[in-house]
């Protein structure tokens, strides 16, 4: 456990990725414990409060209240929810979809690697906006549509990176002695590929984190997000939007909620790639 | 004979802030005569590359330098004199010519580039009859070529070309056929060989073939962990190496007259780090290691060679 | 003879190429046994295809065609758990240490990989390890290690332990040693020896290193563009080699010093390489080729190689005799086609060679020119267009007579003797070190020839005549003599590269022996004669000329013992040799195995060049002679 532990030692390697690390944290606490953290949890959840719309940051409502006078506060907590489960749940699918064809692609070479680039090249040709309205006009608005909208953009980089990985692996001497002694295929793809492909797939799962959270906030902002009443970091900022000078704190704070996770989410992923790369280069 | 290049107990220290990590030059001493070729052979991380390295004023920040190198008319030289020397009167050529070329640039272009700098007139003359002088025929397409297009033989005379177009005092070569196959690597030392008859230059040949080293070479320096071990005339350290390294080196090289399982395999390994290493660094390995041997023994001279062993000397 | 455990019959590999229909062929049709217990090493240089063969051998690459069976059964067409046991019997140890290994695999499970697929149950696995572990010499506390905490020696030792996991029969060895520092190569190298002699294993062992395969090998195997060129006994192939490119390989790995001298540059061994490289250490000028090359269609006849020739008391295949001359490249062309030509010794169809004496015959085809258009008058004394040389035996020696030579004069052509006029010349020339600080340059050498006699009565072969007459049509015509050579021979004959001449200190042409050209340029050259000196559809050389030199010298000449000893009846005319008989041939000929062959009644032409280790011997004439003729009776 302690070894476990020392390895993680890297997240707080200078004061930039200590904050980062820190702020990262908060992040994932707010999501897990939101009704517990949360000051109206109620009106995180969403809840209205007519009596109180608009009012101002202040001692009860630290960060003001909202059109429909929810404390801000509570739907900018809640609001890590979505953040955090679309930035999980589509890295994760897309991960695991893009390795899998990737290892194959990769692996195999041939007709397979074809077929499989071509078709992630398709996907990769559309604009993930454009994905993601033509999914929305199928499927309909929502958080999960707008997950799968996500997912089918994301993986064709996984399948790439991954693929070029595989590849390079696949041609060094291990696996060629392998296949020499009669290892079948798919017990090198595991045994001997997937795991030597595992560093730059973190590295990428990483850094990706924080471009999936922008990418779910701009489908929110434009509406194709989570619906009312949940709180979204994204559809608040819209809903905030034409309110911007009179009751700026709307869109700011949520606005400001998607930038440091952004920006924390991808601290830490250079962190963890500055963290493997010497090995990597070792290797 | 002149001195063109005279090594003086060069030591190299890589230090991270202000604490010494690795040691990997401890006294290196070598001379290089005029006209002549000095071989050094030693296996990986002996320090032949490095004392190259330190020879050219290339070392990085991070390394410390004690130590005198004397340069032909130049006396004692430092790092910020090398800077006008390198390139000019001492250059280098190394074992892959592909990283001494850049790609997106054609041969005649970097050639033109070196050429003048150094101040070269009539440059397009001077290139073509450089290039025909190591034995590229086709003088005009070399120089249009870029890297890429050339084969490994080719780029390698291309090196060698730019290597002497500001005519050097001293050459370097570092594994200059280690990449090359054994026939075409052998008309390069051949061809290197006739040069340097013509053309009159020293050269530091630095290999760890001792096979190719004994080729080139009129004298043999033998480097372990960071020291000269064994220094004399090749014939005389081919046919009698004195130091057990030396033996045991000779002694590992294959044969067909050699008994199968009698290669002389010296136990042990190279110390990795060689900070703070008390004595001989080859005590351990040695099968004639005596007490002596935990103070460093100093190089003496026997015949026309000079070994640092204490059971040879005492 | 011990069982054979593999056979390999007719493996060919060919690669797909992307831009040729041909593709490129990596093993061509390779057929050899390996037996039981033995080690077979297969040499040769990167390319060559060694690799490739293993892999299709061993089952890891499938070949084009062609089949291997290992103890006797066949790796395809069998089910998959067949296969899997028949390819326990197989080991592999490849060159890289650590890439050998799955940088995440602990070293217990990369040995173990081999054991699990063969269904051991982990205990014994364990067991198992420990014990191979210990055989390879590693200590179990290294069972945990992974390869980047590992030295490349020990990285090896861990493949070798995993080739032998499953006890296996055969063991392949590529390059196992190449990325290791000699000392660690050495205990790698008795290390395997030990196994193989512990476990009773063969191996396949394949390395760029003569060194390493000699040492290790029962027989040698020497591959080249996908052949076997030599296979034998390693005692054999490194005492008596045959093939010209296993004794390139044997001298390169021998070690001799490759000092360059330039007084033993023409000899054996610098010869090998001074002579395709005379203009990196001599002055050179270059006689240009023409625009419109004379093209030659190929259309190779394979039986050539089959062609055994006697003589010198043994019998020779045609490659075995090119290969015991020193044959650095031979190109055989027949009724206007190349029927055979092969390159040796580092050698392309690019690459020029010294022509030696063979440059006297193109001068001779230059005087034939020159003569025709009156620009000189051969019966007239040489002193006569070089004044300088009255006093000299130029004085009243005819151009005609430094022709045939047979002018009487005091020279020695000892080629062994420095003291000899031929060594005096060679140092005028520069082509030996002149320390005497006499005779700096082939005029001040030139005017010091005396005479010895009457001129036009005996036939006696002099190179001092040869230059003289370079030096003569050079000023005469107030032109550099390569560029008269450019303008009047090798433009007109259609040559396809240029050629070059060396050049003495004062920039005068060593036309005695100083070209350089290609081998197919050395062709066309013959060629030439053997169409009655036209080319391209041009009278180059005038017709008359070409029929006085083939009806040789006039009978009143005396001839010289040691050339009836060779050519009984024969004789030398305008710098060319005759022989005499029934058909007759013509042919120039240079010192070391330089030749340009033209029999007129089979129409062929043969143009060689070889490095002999000396520069004359009765022997090699005789076995020239027959290798030509054989050739030609083809």
């Amino acid at each position: 456990m302690k070894t476990k532990l020392a390895g993680l030692s890297f997240l707080f390697k200078d004061t930039l990725t200590t904050i980062a690390t820190v702020m990262m944290s908060i992040f994932i606490g707010a999501a897990i414990f939101a009704p517990w953290i949360a000051p109206f949890p109620k009106e995180g959840a969403g809840q209205t409060n007519v009596d109180n719309i608009y009012i101002g940051p202040g001692w009860h409502h630290v960060l003001g209240t909202d059109e429909l006078g929810r404390d801000l506060l509570s739907r900018i907590i809640y609001g890590a929810r979505p953040a955090l489960l679309i930035a999980l749940a589509v890295v994760g699918f897309a991960a695991i979809i893009g390795t899998l064809l990737g290892l194959i692609a990769g692996y195999r070479g041939g007709w397979i690697d074809n077929i499989i680039m071509r078709v992630s090249e398709l996907f990769l040709s559309f604009p993930p906006l454009l994905l993601s309205l033509v999914a929305v006009t199928f499927l309909g608005p929502g958080l999960v549509n707008a997950l799968i909208a996500l997912i089918i953009s994301w993986w064709p980089w996984y399948a790439r990176l991954i693929r070029v990985e595989a590849s390079i692996v696949r041609s060094k001497p291990y696996v060629e002695i392998s296949a020499a002694m009669g290892v079948p295929d798919r017990i090198i793809i595991v045994r001997h590929i997937l795991r030597n492909v595992t560093t730059p797939l973190i590295v990428q799962i990483a850094a990706d984190l924080g471009t999936v959270i922008l990418a779910a906030g701009s489908l929110a902002f434009i509406g194709l997000g989570a619906q009312p009443p949940s709180a979204d970091w994204g559809l608040m900022v819209a809903q905030g939007r034409n309110l911007i000078f009179d009751q700026w704190w709307i869109s700011t704070f949520s606005g400001l909620a998607i930038f440091l996770a952004v920006l924390s989410f991808n601290i830490i992923g250079d962190a963890l790639r500055d963290h493997f790369d010497p090995r990597i280069a070792r290797q | 004979m002149s001195t063109v290049l005279k090594i003086s107990q060069l030591e190299v220290d890589f230090e991270i802030n202000g604490v010494v990590t690795n040691t990997p030059l401890r006294g290196i001493n070598l001379e290089i005569k005029a006209g002549k070729t000095l071989g050094i052979v030693g296996e990986t991380g002996c320090g032949k590359t490095l004392t190259a390295t330190a020879i050219m004023g290339l070392l990085p920040s991070s390394a410390v330098q004690r130590g005198k190198i004397e340069f032909g008319d130049h006396g004692v030289i430092t790092k910020a004199d090398m800077a006008d020397i390198r390139g000019s009167e001492i250059t280098m050529i190394f074992q892959n010519p592909q990283s001494a070329f850049n790609p997106i640039f054609s041969i005649g272009a970097q050639l033109t580039m070196v050429a003048q700098r150094r101040g070269i007139r009539d440059i397009p003359a001077t290139l073509t009859a450089r290039l025909e002088s190591v034995g590229l025929r086709d003088p005009k397409r070399v120089l249009e070529s870029y890297p890429h297009e050339l084969s490994g033989g080719m780029l390698q005379r291309a090196m060698i070309a730019m290597a002497l177009l500001s005519s050097p005092t001293l050459l370097i070569a570092d594994e200059p056929t280690t990449a090359l196959d054994a026939t075409i690597g052998d008309h390069v030392l051949t061809l290197i060989a006739a040069l340097q008859k013509r053309e009159g230059f020293a050269m530091l040949f630095i290999s760890h073939d001792v096979t190719a080293v004994a080729k080139t070479s009129d004298e043999i320096a033998v480097i372990y962990a960071g020291r000269v071990v064994e220094t004399g005339p090749t014939d005389d350290v081919m046919k009698s190496p004195q130091h057990p390294y030396t033996q045991g080196l000779l002694g590992a090289i294959p044969s067909a007259e050699k008994a199968r399982g009698t290669l002389v395999a010296i136990p042990g390994n190279v110390p990795s780090v060689l900070t703070n290493i008390k004595g001989c660094a080859f005590a351990d390995r040695c099968s004639l290691r005596m007490d002596k041997c935990a103070q460093e023994p100093p190089a003496v001279q026997i015949g026309k060679q000079s070994v640092a062993c204490w059971a040879v000397n005492s | 003879m011990s069982e054979v455990v593999m056979q390999i019959s007719q493996v060919t590999k060919v690669f797909p190429l992307r831009d040729s229909k041909v593709g490129f062929k990596a093993v061509d049709s390779i057929s050899i046994d390996l037996h039981k217990g033995e080690v077979l090493g297969v040499v040769g240089e990167s390319g060559s295809g060694k690799s490739t063969l293993a892999r299709c051998a061993f089952g890891i690459t499938e070949p084009t065609s062609g089949r291997t069976t290992i103890l006797g059964e066949s790796l395809v067409g069998k089910s998959r758990k067949a296969t899997r046991e028949l390819r326990a019997n197989l080991g592999f140890v490849f060159q890289d240490p650590a890439g050998s290994i799955n940088p995440r695999m602990s070293v217990h499970d990369a040995i173990a990989e081999p054991l699990i697929l063969a269904g051991m149950d982990s205990a014994s696995i364990d067991q198992r390890v420990n014990f191979l572990m210990d055989r390879v010499g590693l200590a179990s506390s290294q069972l945990s290690r992974k390869s980047h905490e590992l030295s490349g020696g020990q990285c090896q030792r861990v493949a070798i332990a995993r080739a032998l996991a499953t006890n296996p029969k055969i063991v392949l060895l590529d390059e196992p040693t190449s990325s290791l520092d000699l000392s660690v190569q050495a205990q790698i190298l008795n290390l395997l020896e030990e196994l193989r002699r512990d476990f009773d294993l063969t191996y396949f062992l394949i390395s760029h290193n003569l060194d390493v395969v000699s040492h290790l090998s029962d027989r040698v195997a020497v591959m080249k563009d996908g052949v076997f060129v030599e296979v034998g006994t390693t005692r054999q192939v490194i005492d008596a080699p045959k093939h010209p490119f296993t004794r390139e390989l044997i001298r390169v790995y021998s070690g001799a010093s490759r000092e360059f001298d330039l007084d033993t540059w023409q000899d054996g061994p610098l010869n090998r390489w001074a002579f395709q490289n005379v203009s990196t250490f001599l002055p050179t000028k270059v006689i240009a080729a023409s625009a419109e090359p004379l093209s030659l269609d190929v259309e190779l006849d394979t039986q050539l190689d089959e062609v055994t020739i006697d003589v010198a008391d043994s019998t020779y295949t045609l490659p075995e005799l090119l290969a015991d001359v020193d044959t650095d490249s031979i190109v055989v062309v027949r009724k206007g086609l190349v029927v055979y030509e092969k390159y040796f010794n580092g050698m392309t169809p690019d690459s020029v060679h010294l022509l030696q004496s063979v440059s006297k015959s193109i001068l001779g085809a230059l005087y034939a020119v020159m003569a025709e258009r009156g620009v000189v008058d051969i019966d007239k004394p040489i002193a006569f267009y070089l004044p300088e040389l009255v006093g000299s035996v130029y004085e009243a020696a005819t151009i005609a007579q430094a022709l045939d030579m047979t002018v009487a004069i005091n020279f020695s052509e000892d080629y062994s003797d420095p003291e000899s006029e031929m060594a005096r010349l060679d140092r005028a020339a520069g082509w030996r070190t002149n320390t005497t600080g006499h005779d700096l340059g082939l005029r001040s050498f030139l005017r010091t020839m005396t005479a010895s006699g009457e001129h036009g009565k005996a036939y006696q072969y002099c190179s001092a005549n040869t230059d003289v007459l370079a030096w003569l049509i050079s000023e005469v015509t107030q032109t550099p003599y390569q560029d008269l050579l450019t303008r009047y021979i090798w433009q007109p004959m259609g040559a396809h590269d240029d050629a070059s001449v060396i050049v003495d200190r004062e920039g005068l042409s060593v036309g005695n022996g100083g070209i350089s050209c290609t081998t197919r340029d050395l062709a066309r050259f013959g060629l030439l004669i053997v169409n009655g000196g036209r080319a391209n559809g041009e009278q180059v050389i005038p017709a008359a000329w070409v029929n006085a030199t083939f009806a040789g010298a006039s009978a009143d000449v005396e001839s010289a013992d040691y050339l009836q000893a060779l050519h009984p009846g024969g004789s030398y005319k305008n710098k060319w040799w005759i022989t005499a008989g029934a058909s007759r041939e013509i042919f120039g000929v240079g010192i070391y195995g330089q030749y340009v062959w033209v029999d007129p009644t089979s129409e062929t032409v043969i143009a060689k060049f070889s490095s002999l280790p000396i520069p004359v011997d009765g022997v090699h004439s005789r076995k020239h002679m027959a290798l030509f003729r054989a050739i030609c009776a083809k």
